[in-house]
């Protein structure tokens, strides 16, 4: 992502939360311009925490099994970009309050067993629950829309050539299409 | 503006198509090759086949945010366009119009769905082909709804033979009278589920059966396209010509005559009327990048502008002849619009078939053709007309797992196919009826100094008790078929969203009643032929698209006959 891009991303992230956020949030997802610099990649509104989070609550979600998981598929720069450009402004809030609630309780120092309670214990009241639809649904499509996601995990077929309606599921792999 | 008479004859032709649709594109092919010099004219930009179709070979990860539209784009940028969610995505996007740049009004609800570039909607269309019988053609028989087409079946046939052949139509021969056969390729393969459907539809019922789709998608090559490769991605344009567009298809023909002029960024303001002749004698276009009025003339004119397109232009066609629109002295012009009411049905899980699975994503669904109202047999007491129903079977794949459901059991779910499902999703037609119609707001203005187009139609009690049966019906073929968890929908259908808006300059037998006569010529103005959705005079279940195709050719056949006989 190009530089100006970021930063009017999260110009605009600002200027649509200011009526409805604290102004210590604002500032969090502020801050995290200028945090996380890797070498090939930039995050657009994440603070390197809230990012840290991100990941390890989409790994608990879809975790690595005998195939590959949310953090093999980078699912968290995936989830930063959907709240940099896609999100609502009512959406943006659910998110970055979520993980910062996590962040708070020290989720990422958590082994994943405990950090997988921590998910169950979301669940139980409404808010923990908004939130918990939400990411599910970006990690979801992040993942399965992603190379990993959509190769490893699932069968891709760029270009099929036919259709063939009642062909035997275990010649095809087994494996559910990605498109 | 420079008028002096080199530069006018620069800017006559023999003919003039407004529109690069589905239906322009037909027009510009028909005249171009029967020898008329023509200027084929778009409101949007070009759109070169291939080269212009920056998405078509991108994978699902080379796409931002998933695919999906942002919250931006979709409140701000396309609140009309992203109402048809499964057509207007990511990699889509730029063949639909930005809503905030091309405002109309809606003075009830009607969802506009437009694309302004060279190919129009035939880029993104649905491509189910289907030809018309005299169950639609003479309907008006029947129930006594609307006017009388002037034309039948037999009218038609051979222009729909016409067309399809050019086109390639994919399908089986039914042998239904409400949905007449043609000379089709190959027809799509229906999966396991499917044919146990229709096994069991053939069971129970005596009326109704369960076809594979009949679509534009071309199973093998044809006309020097390329065979589809069940990519099912047709709404990012094909690389391989596989379905039928506007730019695979009809505009490279006419481009290869000589004869055609392509000018886009060109609205057509209005029609210019000579009043000694009684005539139209060419267009006043504006030019959208240099916002500059030009004034193009020529012996014919077909407007293909789309229904609403077309119907604002004749409109905004104030002469002193014609105070109400031009050629406009039924009063009828701007009334009677019509489209199809849909999003509703039902759908249920199948167990079965668990070994099963399909490869290849099938660009067409299945079809139960209309059976209601169709003859004497099949009258039904609470409403006129019918619908058709479509239905798509297959298993559950990354939409799985409860909404709580998290971690390996989640991840394998989404990774292993689930249950077989099948949806049935009923098109119903709608009546034409005078107080659904469209107008200008004089003192409203586009951005081109265009009065606004203002839309003012809903639907009415036939529709509502149309729909009754269309979701009992769904649900009852779902049942015999031995299905379990079969829910029902009944979804919010505002007119606008199947996008076959149609009506508002229809064709009749009578100037009195109708605008066109039985060749789309209209009864006022010999010289203008309106050949789009416009042209329409009952609605019928759905996919007119193959109707106009068939309609236009036709009447550009008789255009160029009468014009060698002197009567245009």
């Amino acid at each position: 992502m190009k530089k100006i891009d970021r930063k009017e991303a999260i110009r605009r992230t600002a200027l649509i939360m200011g009526g409805t956020l604290s102004s210590p949030l604002i500032a969090a997802v502020l801050s995290g311009c200028e945090a996380q610099k890797t070498n090939d990649w930039n995050p657009e509104v994440l603070s390197e925490q809230q990012l840290e989070a991100a990941a390890d609550l989409a790994e608990v979600i879809l975790p690595r099994t005998s195939t590959p998981g949310a953090k093999d598929a980078k699912v968290e720069r995936f989830i930063d970009s959907m709240i940099a450009g896609w999100m609502s402004p009512e959406q943006i809030e659910i998110t970055i309050t979520g993980l910062n609630n996590l962040i708070s309780q020290g989720f990422s120092g958590h082994s994943f067993e405990e950090q997988t309670q921590f998910v169950r214990d979301i669940l139980d009241d409404e808010d923990g629950r908004n939130f918990f639809r939400l990411f599910k649904r970006m990690a979801t499509l992040g993942l399965f829309t992603s190379e990993i996601g959509a190769t490893e995990i699932l069968r891709y077929d760029e270009i099929p050539g036919n259709y063939y309606g009642c062909e035997d599921l275990e010649d095809l792999g087994g494996r559910t299409w990605a498109t | 503006m420079n008028n002096n008479i080199k530069s006018r004859r620069r800017r006559t032709f023999d003919a003039i198509v407004v529109g690069t649709g589905i239906s322009g594109g037909w027009a510009a092919k028909e005249l171009t090759e029967k020898g008329l010099n023509t200027l084929v004219l778009e409101r949007g930009r070009m759109v070169r086949h291939v080269e212009d179709y920056p998405t078509m070979l991108k994978h699902p990860w080379e796409l931002p945010y998933g695919n999906e539209l942002t919250h931006h784009e979709k409140t701000e940028i396309y609140p009309v366009q992203s109402r048809t969610a499964y057509a207007v995505k990511q990699d889509t996007k730029h063949f639909f119009v930005k809503d905030n740049k091309h405002p109309y009004k809606q003075q009830k609800p009607f969802l506009w769905t437009r694309g302004y570039q060279v190919g129009g909607r035939s880029l993104i269309w649905g491509r189910w082909s289907y030809r018309r019988g005299d169950t639609d053609f003479g309907v008006y028989e029947r129930d006594g709804i609307g006017i009388d087409w002037p034309i039948r079946y037999n009218d038609i046939e051979p222009w729909y033979d016409y067309v399809e052949s050019f086109i390639g139509v994919s399908g089986s021969r039914d042998g239904l009278p409400q949905i007449p056969d043609g000379n089709f390729l190959p027809p799509w393969e229906m999966n396991c589920l499917e044919k146990h459907v229709k096994q069991k539809l053939a069971e129970n019922y005596t009326d109704r059966q369960l076809t594979i789709g009949r679509t534009s998608n071309i199973t093998r090559s044809h006309g020097g396209r390329g065979r589809c490769m069940a990519r099912n991605l047709c709404r990012r344009g094909c690389p391989y010509g596989a379905y039928f567009s506007s730019n695979a298809s009809t505009l490279p023909a006419a481009e290869a005559t000589g004869n055609m002029t392509l000018r886009p960024h060109s609205i057509v303001h209005t029609i210019l009327y000579d009043k000694k002749k009684r005539k139209a004698s060419g267009v006043r276009v504006v030019d959208t990048e240099t916002k500059e009025t030009i004034e193009f003339y020529s012996d014919v004119i077909f407007l293909c502008a789309s229904a609403l397109g077309t119907t604002s232009i004749l409109l905004n066609s104030l002469e002193h002849t014609f105070p109400d629109g031009l050629g406009n002295e039924s009063g009828e012009l701007g009334h009677n619009l019509m489209d199809n009411h849909f999003e509703i049905g039902a759908s249920g899980t199948f167990d079965g078939f668990k070994d099963k699975y399909h490869k290849g994503r099938r660009p067409v669904d299945t079809l139960v053709p209309q059976f209601q109202n169709i003859d004497d047999q099949t009258k039904r007491s609470n409403y006129v007309r019918g619908f058709s129903t479509y239905g798509w079977a297959g298993r559950q794949g990354t939409g799985q797992g409860g909404t709580y459901e998290f971690g390996k059991e989640l991840k394998d779910n989404i990774a292993t196919p689930g249950p077989w499902q099948m949806t049935f999703l009923a098109f119903g037609e709608s009546i034409p009826r005078y107080e659904n119609r469209v107008y200008l707001d004089h003192d409203d203005k586009d951005p081109w100094g265009i009065p606004k187009l203002v839309i003012d139609m809903e639907f009415g009690e036939n529709e509502r008790e149309m729909r009754k049966e269309m979701v009992s019906s769904s649900a009852e073929m779902l049942e015999v078929s031995g299905f379990r968890d079969i829910s029902t929908f009944d979804g919010d259908s505002p007119p606008g969203l199947s996008i076959h808006e149609m009506g508002t300059a229809r064709m009749g037998r009578d100037p009195g009643t109708s605008v066109l006569n039985k060749w789309n010529q209209m009864h006022k103005i010999p010289n203008i032929f309106v050949t789009d959705g416009a042209c329409m005079t009952s609605n019928g279940w759905g996919n007119p698209s193959l109707t106009y195709m068939a309609l236009t050719a036709r009447a550009c056949d008789y255009a160029v006959r009468e014009m060698k006989k002197g009567n245009i």
